[in-house]
């Protein structure tokens, strides 16, 4: 078992930075990304003699990772402490009023996916991950990914729409001037 | 153009340079925010994956997935374990009012703290007119109800000092000092000194250490203004997040429940509160012998220290807890402290 463990870290460490990052995204802060970061961790050290290829170790640790992520959105508790989190995002207080706005947007957008989709753009748009990788990871053709990534843009870019028309219409109903912009409906 | 042609070429990799797109877009507010939100979701796309944030040094995350893995089959009774905790702690403190432990989640990650042990007493340059021995001021302290008190004396040239250890609070410590002075006539000021112990254990053990104490003066003030009050008491003391909620039951009994978290490194830790109020009518405290939480409630009106300290007494026994000792004692200022002990073997 401590043999085992040894190598366990070994193989981690080379990506460990990313997958550490990864999941910090994946929960949208830091403080929920290291709890999914350890949990996922403890649950692969435990399964970790199952594993006939190392060199297959990466893409089964992500997988790992994205399924447990997957299995937590779905229990109450997480949702719970989700909203918790939701005022502190990775980075916390003392980042600059940009970033954390444009924090903001992103998780926007981001709440418009599925966890696999989540895991899909944060990989492939946040840590630059190729379509090949992800094939790899998915064990689809690189075809399939490539749909799933645009439908999954697509989806965040309407959620970022919608949070755009509902922005003007309060901007114009403080102003108390205009009425209502002309294309509300248009947006789906 | 027309707005499905417009969206098309939206999706395509670089539009800006699109003059035909452009015209569009100054025309369609619809396709003009399709392009905006296009944008915007490139821009944040493009901050968050700049975004960098220092790794975990691999030895430390790999001491916190190990802790976690000692941690797991108890995880789920961490609430059961906080009340064990407060158990051992032997003393619940209530002013005229409410005393009210709240706690939260606290996460098991081992590593070493320090705890005040005890406090000690020391009175020096005690002269020979002024000295007593150690038995008799053992056997004067001794009326403090406090254990493991022990004192020695030596003497430094024509004077003495004495050294009072095994003091269980800083009030403790003074009130050691103070027995010295009135018995002996001696006006020099006693030194009080904590004794820091290093201790390894886990985080929630060290909440229950670092205990918060906070004073509120509830005369004449609405529950909002209290509420708020111990807010910004609470973020004035620290605490990074203090959700506190008091409410006034038709009996005109309040209840306060708190609940704090504060950032230390990077890791939110949760602490152990109490909470003192003065200047409400009833005293009523809860104490969390079990899992459920008992309240007590004790009419003060016309009743000395002793019948309500007996008053006290009888009620946790009637709970189940014989053997809780109480005292009651009334300040200066009219407040009344009760000090209830209640020690571990008695209650389980
Ligand atoms: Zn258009």
């Amino acid at each position: 078992m401590t043999m085992n463990n040894d190598r366990f870290w070994d193989l981690l460490e080379s990506f460990h930075p990313k997958a550490e990052g990864f999941c910090r995204k994946l929960a949208g802060n830091r403080d929920d990304g290291d709890d999914l970061y350890q949990d996922s961790l403890l649950h692969a050290m435990h399964k970790f003699s199952g594993l006939r290829d190392e060199k297959a170790f990466r893409p089964w640790l992500y997988r790992l990772i994205i399924n447990r992520y997957r299995n937590r959105v779905r229990k109450p508790w997480w949702r719970r402490r989700e909203t918790l989190g939701a005022g502190t995002p990775e980075g916390g207080a003392d980042d600059p009023a940009g970033r954390y706005d444009s924090r903001r947007w992103l998780e926007r957008g981001l709440k418009a996916l599925s966890p696999e989709e989540r895991a899909l753009i944060v990989l492939f748009e946040l840590q630059q991950w190729t379509v090949a990788e992800l094939a790899e990871l998915h064990g689809r053709p690189p075809g399939t990914i490539k749909a799933r990534l645009s439908r999954a843009r697509l989806k965040m870019r309407r959620a970022l729409e919608r949070y755009l028309v509902h922005q003007e219409q309060t901007n114009l109903s403080r102003e108390g001037a205009y009425g209502l912009p002309e294309s509300e409906t248009a947006v789906e | 153009m027309d707005c499905r042609k417009a969206k098309q070429r939206l999706s395509k990799a670089d539009w800006s340079a699109d003059r035909e797109l452009a015209e569009h877009l100054r025309v369609c507010p619809t396709c003009a925010r399709t392009a905006e939100a296009e944008k915007m979701l490139e821009t944040v796309l493009q901050a968050a994956s700049d975004e960098t944030y220092p790794a975990t040094p691999p030895a430390i995350l790999r001491s916190e997935v190990l802790a976690r893995a000692a941690a797991q089959p108890r995880k789920e009774n961490i609430v059961r374990q906080i009340l064990a905790q407060l158990r051992v702690r032997p003393r619940l403190f209530a002013g005229l009012g409410l005393a009210v432990i709240a706690f939260l989640f606290a996460t098991l990650v081992p590593f070493s703290y320090t705890i005040t042990a005890g406090y000690e007493t020391m009175i020096h340059g005690v002269d020979e007119e002024h000295a007593i021995t150690s038995e008799h001021l053992a056997e004067a302290l001794s009326v403090l109800n406090y254990e493991n008190v022990s004192v020695s004396v030596s003497r430094s040239g024509p004077e003495y000092d004495y050294h009072i250890t095994g003091l269980p609070s800083r009030d403790a410590a003074r009130e050691a000092g103070a027995v010295f002075s009135s018995l002996t006539g001696f006006d020099g000021i006693p030194e009080c000194v904590p004794v820091y112990e290093m201790v390894s254990g886990s985080l929630y053990a060290q909440v229950v250490e670092k205990a918060t104490r906070i004073e509120i003066d509830t005369e004449g003030k609405t529950d909002e203004q209290i509420s708020n009050e111990i807010r910004a008491r609470l973020l004035a003391q620290g605490y990074s997040r203090a959700d506190v909620s008091v409410t006034t039951d038709p009996g005109g009994e309040r209840r306060i429940d708190v609940q704090v978290g504060r950032e230390a490194g990077d890791k939110e830790t949760e602490e152990v509160l109490e909470l003192k109020l003065r200047n409400t009518s009833d005293i009523s405290f809860d104490v969390h012998p079990d899992d459920s939480i008992e309240k007590l409630e004790i009419d003060t009106e016309g009743k000395t220290d002793e019948q309500i300290a007996a008053e006290i007494e009888a009620k946790l026994a009637a709970q189940g807890k014989p053997g809780a000792h109480v005292t009651v004692t009334t300040g200066p200022d009219g407040k009344k402290n009760i000090e209830v002990t209640i020690n571990k073997e008695e209650i389980r």
